[in-house]
């Protein structure tokens, strides 16, 4: 690619355009390839595609544009403490809405740090919940009949269903 | 609305339940979500037993006998079991943990934890089965008071880090042979020892050429055996004038308990240590022996190469201070000098009075900072686990 590029275009599954810094696309290797790929010479005008919606890509590349400059550079032990601080901020947006589609996102774009945030967040709304608690969190809907419940209790001594 | 975790695919449902805030009991109950959920669980690669989180231990023996009975142990790569309340069945439970060590060690097992407590009623110090030292997959081995015996065949050709707290062995023989199967060893914690003859000679053992990390007792080991490490941690009884320090050229971080070993005696050793970078001495208060008249040399390391010095346990003793100030004096390239003074209740203005005794000193590093009693879990802390974090098991 052209080293006069410094940001790049890309389009969502929704067809939306976003512009995407270089050293932020390279936290994702799929992206990273694209980037050495010809279509970012000065001289294409094809616009890639990624498969993830406006809504998820907005927060992607919000998170990767913050994790950039230390992921490029490596920083020092108070940035680190603040990024920490950012990433718990990030997720407590509204983003419980499109939580999964983070997830799904990170995991196709093999972006490990987001991908392990997104897990962790999940667990976290999970913890001490009780089963009901998290059907209504994740919208799951109960399709066992009493008998199965029944049945899974018993498989499941010293455990709390409820 | 629509189901909203419905669309994800079961590794990465798998990679949510095995996250750290999750336990095993926590992650059973999924299975009454739904029937998708019923046996999703099954192939969990995480295993986490704690009987603390049972309202009895005997539904806790049984929980864990049923998880077992269900998990599919090809998935299994993590099994952690803490038993705190093992002495109400004793043995009963000595006969389960033995056939729960077996069902899990036919997996491909990576990261074994096993903790009992010390015992109320009587000296409780498990026995394991040796299979456990035929696990050619275990990367990462942590086990605390239990009683090794049979060591006759071991293979441990993928383990990494091995931690052994209050681990009985029929005699520093054995501990040696153990030692010099792990050839690929690069974290060691040993705490506390157990041979059932008290007398402790030398380890007889080569050089661990990949160890990295090492808290060790410095009187079972050669220190040639230890030399390559980075990190080095001596226990609190260490006296240091009693060994000889070949010299350490990787390592970094040290962190020593003052106690007995004075000032003085502990400076005379740190020539061995030519690249230091991170100092930290507990028990400060109680090395009484400094006084800058009779300051030795500066050691290289510290004029060049030290950055963070730590005192933890600071007591206001007048040594501390002139130590403090010897230290911001010599090493050019400092940034943090951090001090612990362990007590809690003092009042804010204590802290900031002492803060800024310690800053009028004349410093020969302008970016060195200096901080007092500053909250847990941040610098030195993050010192630690910048170390560590990279070893730590990622499930």
């Amino acid at each position: 690619m052209s080293s006069s590029v410094e940001a790049i275009t890309v389009l969502s599954s929704d067809g939306d355009e976003f512009k995407i810094t270089v050293s932020a696309a390279k936290l994702s290797k799929p992206l990273n390839w694209m980037l050495e790929d010809v279509c970012f010479s000065d001289d294409c005008d094809e616009v890639p595609t990624i498969e993830v919606n406006s809504k998820t890509l907005v927060k992607v590349i919000e998170y990767c544009e913050k994790h950039a400059p230390r992921a490029n550079s490596g920083a020092s032990d108070s940035d680190a403490e603040e990024l920490k601080k950012w990433d718990i901020e990030f997720m407590k947006m509204d983003v419980k809405d499109i939580l999964f589609h983070i997830l799904m996102a990170a995991n196709y774009l093999h972006m490990e740090g987001l991908y392990d945030l997104a897990c962790q967040t999940a667990a976290d709304l999970m913890k001490g919940m009780t089963v009901s608690q998290i059907r209504k969190i994740f919208h799951i809907k109960n399709d066992f009949s009493s008998e199965e419940q029944e049945q899974l209790r018993r498989q499941h001594p010293g455990c709390s269903f409820d | 609305m629509r189901d909203r975790i419905s669309h994800i695919p079961d590794e990465l449902l798998l990679h949510i339940l095995s996250s750290k805030s999750l336990q095993t009991k926590d992650v059973v109950a999924t299975s009454v979500l739904s029937k998708r959920w019923r046996s999703l669980w099954h192939s969990i690669p995480k295993l986490e037993f704690l009987d603390q989180r049972f309202d009895r231990y005997e539904s806790f023996l049984q929980f864990v006998d049923a998880t077992l009975n269900l998990v599919d142990p090809k998935s299994v790569k993590m099994f952690v079991l803490k038993c705190e309340r093992i002495e109400e069945y004793y043995e009963v439970s000595l006969g389960k943990v033995d056939s729960w060590l077996n069902t899990v060690l036919k997996s491909k097992l990576e990261y074994l934890n096993l903790w009992f407590p010390n015992g109320y009623y009587f000296l409780i110090r498990v026995p394991l089965p040796s299979t456990i030292f035929k696990c050619r997959s275990i990367r990462i081995l942590k086990l605390a008071r239990v009683n090794v015996s049979d060591l006759s065949d071991v293979n441990l050709p993928s383990l990494k880090t091995l931690h052994l707290t209050n681990v009985e062995f029929p005699n520093p023989e054995s501990l040696a042979l153990l030692l010099s199967k792990c050839v690929r060893l690069e974290e060691l914690l040993l705490l506390g020892l157990e041979f059932p003859d008290d007398e402790v000679t030398t380890l007889n053992i080569g050089k661990l050429h990949n160890l990295v990390i090492a808290f060790v007792p410095v009187e079972l080991f050669p220190m040639e055996a230890i030399s390559n490490v980075t990190f080095l941690c001596l226990h609190k009884h260490n006296v240091f004038g009693d060994y000889e320090f070949p010299a350490f050229y990787n390592l970094s971080h040290l962190e020593i308990y003052l106690g007995q070993n004075g000032w003085t005696s502990m400076f005379s050793c740190l020539p061995s240590f030519p690249k230091l970078e991170t100092l930290i001495i507990r028990e400060s208060g109680k090395g009484l022996d400094w006084l800058m008249e009779t300051s030795p040399d500066v050691p290289p390391c510290i004029s060049s190469h030290l950055k963070t010095f730590v005192l933890l346990g600071f007591s206001y003793s007048q040594s501390e201070f002139e130590i403090v100030r010897f230290i911001m004096m010599k090493a050019t390239v400092l940034r943090s000098v951090i001090i612990w003074t362990g007590n809690y209740s003092s009042h804010e203005a204590e802290r900031l009075n002492l803060l800024e005794t310690l800053s009028s000193y004349p410093k020969c590093s302008q970016d060195c900072s200096i901080f007092v009693d500053v909250p847990s879990g941040s610098l030195y802390q993050n010192v630690y686990c910048k170390l560590v974090s990279h070893k730590d098991f990622s499930y």
